[in-house]
């Protein structure tokens, strides 16, 4: 290893390690969210039958994480990088392993755990077992295997690889801060650290999720949002009807960074964001299962939409 | 006859559940082994692996035994069924006269399945009985811990042909993932390999007997306790050498849980930065050893000082210097984040957070968590007004004030499971008085804590415990969100326990029909929970539930229908007294008791006209023992004369003897009667 990695290098290198696997790339879905689960190329890709390889960087909004760019280590957005693959390889652990050696990270030096730790999604319904992945102690990489999803057993189960960007980079750059990473690899006048990309959006989003966001407007939001998903799904449509999952649940992060939500009051509004994904999960089923059977007709399909 | 070793390999085992499966894995083996005889039995877990091993295994011999078969005059097509279910010839089989008739006989010779096949079908069956407390499913259809990557089957040195959920069986096991560290394990170079895996470096098994050792030389200590002894000496150890002594909070479980994360243990002595020793403890300690499952170290002089060194443990031979270097940066960013919390939550005034409770809402209808502090107060005022207490009053107050204030700090949201904690520091940090302060931390201790334990905390933290809980329950029952099965987001079933736990610790006798109305009323004082409450109605059977949960999970009562019985009574609060009686009486007095079934199942029989208070004609020397021991209070101490008194009686007379009958069982009535002093006997009965 010559010169520690930039941040874009990291994702160069992981997209290009998981493309040699056979996984489909992709872009970072287009709205709001806080993890690549919730992105519905992970969440109701991962509950057909058909196999699904996929890896993209999927950046993460956590309003009630901002903190006004000023703590190193907690952020409003960050970025993961997310694979998923169904079914789940035998070699899953070991792939896991040999692409933290294309990152630069001897495998055979560090101090490398798998720690319990089983996930969970209330408000999507899903849940499955796994770790999180310690490197010398600090959890970079979660790793799920999928057993539930809108609240539906997951067959083929698909195993979830979410890297933790930022913090493999600290790693590797063997910085103390988010913002002194650097993102490219030029020095001189061409050179930009994390900072220089994402400190102006730290400071901004804070104050507005923390101090500004309107509540009851984004209680109204967070009603519309869940009133056109049923709308959507009414027509049978279930992408545009999981987008409003995505909103909605947007719409809960802010309202809770901004202390609207009591400790008891949070059940109810995840109840009803779950509701709305379950049966995103329920139709989506439904409509690949008609889609994969060559004797469903037209007939059938437009009865069911 | 050979050693049987079998090995599971699969993926990372969580650590809190080794020791139950390397258990439960002992226990099935034994269980499932009947067609097999075997001396010995050793079981063992690692993070990924789960092994037994059986010394000395032979199969169990079949005897020969004679089989006789269906009548001769049935026919040949009878006798050729019997000669194919038994694979005997029939030139072999013969004609045997029985009390039936005549029927074909046929001597099985002694036999022994070969010890392989009953092997492979001991293994099948411990894997689809073994219990997780979790499964999960990978590829094909059966489910386990984790995925099963290997597995191992070695009868001597023959290794057994069979497989599960795809995974085939052979003789080769993963050594540790570091194992390729020449200078650190002592490997026979030769028998490394990979085995197509990048990581997963491991090697042929030669036999049952070399097993441990060649594990041990590719860094693999298999043996849990092993390790254990090993973390817990090498901590102290090292420890000793800081002149430091070690955390206890946890001590035990937190070696445990590290033997569960490594299959080579090696300490490493790391530290931080003094300034955060300014920090409460519990932050701290929280940090180090929750979330990074390090040992925490304390001043050897000075026990309640923390020092600022931690002790990690790693798994097999990386690089110190640099895993030094990880721990101490995560541990680090985590205190550092501790403490711009600490330092940010101590410029806020309580009284201020106070008004802040108005933005937080505590559930939709029950208003937000400053309505919820109003009526705590109300609430802590009623309960020490109504026990006596009129002097705690303005304390309770207090309490009742600040009780959710840390709920808003920034602490508390980064590390909920201080709530209370820091409740406690940020009070007496404004200099609040300390029975107030600890209040509001021991509050929190009833949701879990043990009866016997929490008799020790304040009476003020009781107050709280009891007039929270009871402010959830009473709104939560009227919105008519009460839990059913195993819905219960709100915890309302630990919280109902809490209530009871707190109650029945301090001995603190309140009427819950009484509490309950003045809980609503101070709802509808603020304008909430107006009109009817249907679900109200249901609280009262949720206490009783609760009370008998608890008398199962205490110890008290086991019998479900006792249970039951004792719960159906009206006054629910003076259940666990009666129940705490009961119990003695049941474990203590059991001599006595089944006398008292005795008699108790005689009376019943008895009608009531039949009844007499003229013991004049009762002159047996049995008779006037009872009679006599009717005159002294009934106590445990005179349980002994009771018991030989009552037994003599029924052993030895006959009730139903004329004209003694009506006597007889009147008497017997009145020692029912007598005796019901000590306690609900009628509820064992």
């Amino acid at each position: 290893m010559t010169q520690a990695r930039s941040f874009q290098s990291m994702v160069l290198a992981l997209q290009e390690f998981w493309a040699n696997q056979g996984c489909v790339l992709l872009q970072g879905y287009d709205l709001e969210m806080g993890a690549g689960t919730s992105s519905p190329f992970t969440s109701l890709y991962a509950l057909t039958q058909k196999p699904w390889k996929a890896a993209f960087v999927q950046p993460c909004r956590r309003p009630s994480d901002g903190r006004y760019g000023e703590n190193p280590n907690r952020v409003q957005k960050y970025h993961q990088f997310q694979v998923i693959l169904k079914p789940s390889p035998g070699d899953v652990q070991d792939l896991l392993l040999r692409s933290y050696e294309c990152l630069g990270i001897d495998t055979q030096k560090h101090d490398i755990r798998f720690v319990e730790d089983d996930w969970e999604n209330p408000s999507l319904g899903a849940a499955g077992l796994g770790w999180e992945v310690w490197l010398d102690g600090m959890e970079v990489t979660q790793f799920t295997y999928f057993q539930q999803m809108g609240g539906m057993p997951c067959s083929p189960v698909s195993a979830e690889i979410t890297y933790g960007l930022e913090r493999i980079a600290l790693f590797l750059q063997n910085k103390n801060s988010f913002f002194d990473l650097a993102w490219n690899d030029s020095d001189s006048d061409a050179a930009y650290t994390w900072g220089d990309v994402a400190l102006r959006g730290e400071q901004q989003f804070s104050a507005w999720y923390f101090e500004h966001a309107p509540v009851s407007g984004l209680i109204q939001h967070f009603e519309d949002a869940l009133a056109w998903g049923a709308l959507a799904l009414e027509k049978g449509l279930v992408l545009p009807a999981y987008d409003y999952v995505v909103q909605a649940n947007h719409i809960f992060n802010v309202l809770d960074a901004r202390g609207a939500i009591g400790v008891a009051q949070r059940a109810e509004y995840i109840a009803r964001i779950r509701h709305l994904a379950s049966a995103c999960c329920v139709a989506w089923i439904r409509d690949q299962n008609l889609n994969e059977d060559p004797h469903a007709t037209t007939a059938d399909k437009a009865e069911h939409s | 006859m050979s050693d049987f070793l079998w090995e599971i390999g699969c993926e990372e085992i969580p650590a809190r559940m080794q020791k139950g499966a390397q258990e439960t894995l002992e226990r099935l083996v034994m269980q499932h082994s009947g067609s097999l005889i075997v001396q010995g039995i050793k079981t063992w877990v690692t993070p990924r692996r789960l092994g037994v091993r059986l010394s000395s295994v032979f199969p169990v011999l079949v005897q020969a035994v004679e089989k006789q078969g269906p009548l001769v005059d049935l026919g040949e097509k009878a006798f050729a069924g019997f000669c194919r279910t038994h694979g005997v010839q029939p030139k072999d089989c013969i004609q045997v006269l029985t009390p039936k008739g005549v029927v074909w006989s046929a001597t099985l010779a002694a036999k022994q399945e070969p010890v392989e096949t009953l092997l492979v079908q001991l293994c099948t069956t411990v894997l689809s009985h073994i219990f997780w407390p979790k499964r999960m499913v990978w590829s094909g259809d059966q489910s386990w811990i984790r995925p099963i990557r290997w597995m191992v089957t070695l009868y001597g040195q023959t290794p057994l042909e069979w497989s599960f959920n795809g995974v085939p069986s052979g003789s080769w096991s993963e050594a540790h993932r570091l194992a390729p560290h020449k200078d650190f394990f002592d490997l026979p170079g030769d028998v490394l390999h990979q085995n197509g895996l990048h990581s997963r470096f491991g090697m042929r098994i030669v036999s049952p007997e070399t097993y441990a050792v060649q594990l041990a030389h590719s860094g693999v200590l298999i043996d849990h306790g092993a390790r254990s002894e090993r973390i817990a000496h090498d901590v102290q150890q090292l420890a000793k050498e800081q002149n430091a002594i070690v955390c206890r909070d946890t001590f035990d479980g937190l070696v445990e849980e590290n033997a569960g994360l490594t299959q080579w243990p090696v300490v490493v002595l790391c530290q931080f930065d003094a300034k955060y020793l300014c920090l409460p403890p519990e932050v701290i300690i929280t940090t180090l050893q929750v979330h990074q499952k390090c040992f925490s170290l304390r001043c050897a002089e000075k026990p309640d000082q923390l020092l600022p060194y931690f002790i990690m443990i790693a798994d097999g031979p990386v690089s110190g210097a640099m895993v030094r270097q990880g721990y101490e940066r995560v541990v680090d960013a985590r205190l550092s984040d501790a403490l711009f919390f600490w330092t940010l939550d101590l410029k806020t005034p309580l009284d201020s957070r106070i008004e802040a409770l108005a933005d937080r809402s505590f559930f939709q209808g029950l208003g937000t968590l400053r309505d919820k502090t109003l009526r705590l107060k109300g609430l802590m005022s009623w309960i020490a007004d109504h026990t006596g207490q009129q002097d705690l009053q303005p304390l309770a107050q207090q309490v009742a004030m600040f009780s959710k204030c840390d709920l808003l700090t920034a602490m508390v949201g980064e590390f909920p499971v201080l709530q209370g904690v820091m409740g406690r520091y940020y009070a007496e940090h404004h200099g609040v008085n300390t029975a107030v302060a600890y209040a509001l931390q021991q509050a929190y201790s009833y949701g879990r804590g043990r009866i016997a334990e929490l008799k020790k905390s304040g009476i003020l933290g009781a107050y709280l415990a009891i007039a929270d809980g009871m402010d959830t329950l009473v709104g939560f029952f009227a919105l008519n969100r009460i839990p059913s099965g195993s819905k219960d987001p709100m915890a309302l079933r630990r919280t109902c326990q809490a209530v009871i736990k707190a109650k029945v610790a301090h001995q603190i006798s309140l009427d819950l029909p009484g509490l309950i109305a003045y809980t609503l009323s101070q709802y509808q004082e603020q304008g909430f929970l107006s009109g009817d409450h249907p679900g109200l109605s249901k609280l009262q059977t949720f206490f009783q539930d609760r009370l008998a949960f608890l008398f199962k999970d205490n110890d008290l009562l086991q019998d479900s229908s006792t249970i039951k019985l004792l719960c159906t009574g009206r006054n629910i609060w003076n259940m666990w007294e009666q129940a705490e009686q009961l119990a003695t009486l049941l474990n203590e007095h059991s001599d006595f008791i089944s006398a008292y079934r005795r008699v108790y199942a005689l009376v019943q029989q008895m009608q009531d006209e039949q009844s007499t208070h003229d013991f004049s004609i009762l002159n047996h020397p049995l008779e006037r023992a009872l009679v006599d021991l009717l005159s002294i209070p009934c106590t445990v101490d005179v349980l002994p004369g009771w018991t030989g008194a009552l037994n003599a009686f029924l052993d030895r007379l006959k009730v139903q003897e004329q004209p003694f009958e009506k006597a007889r069982l009147s008497l017997l009535c009145q020692v029912l009667n007598h005796c019901s002093v000590l306690g609900p006997l009628a509820l064992a009965m």
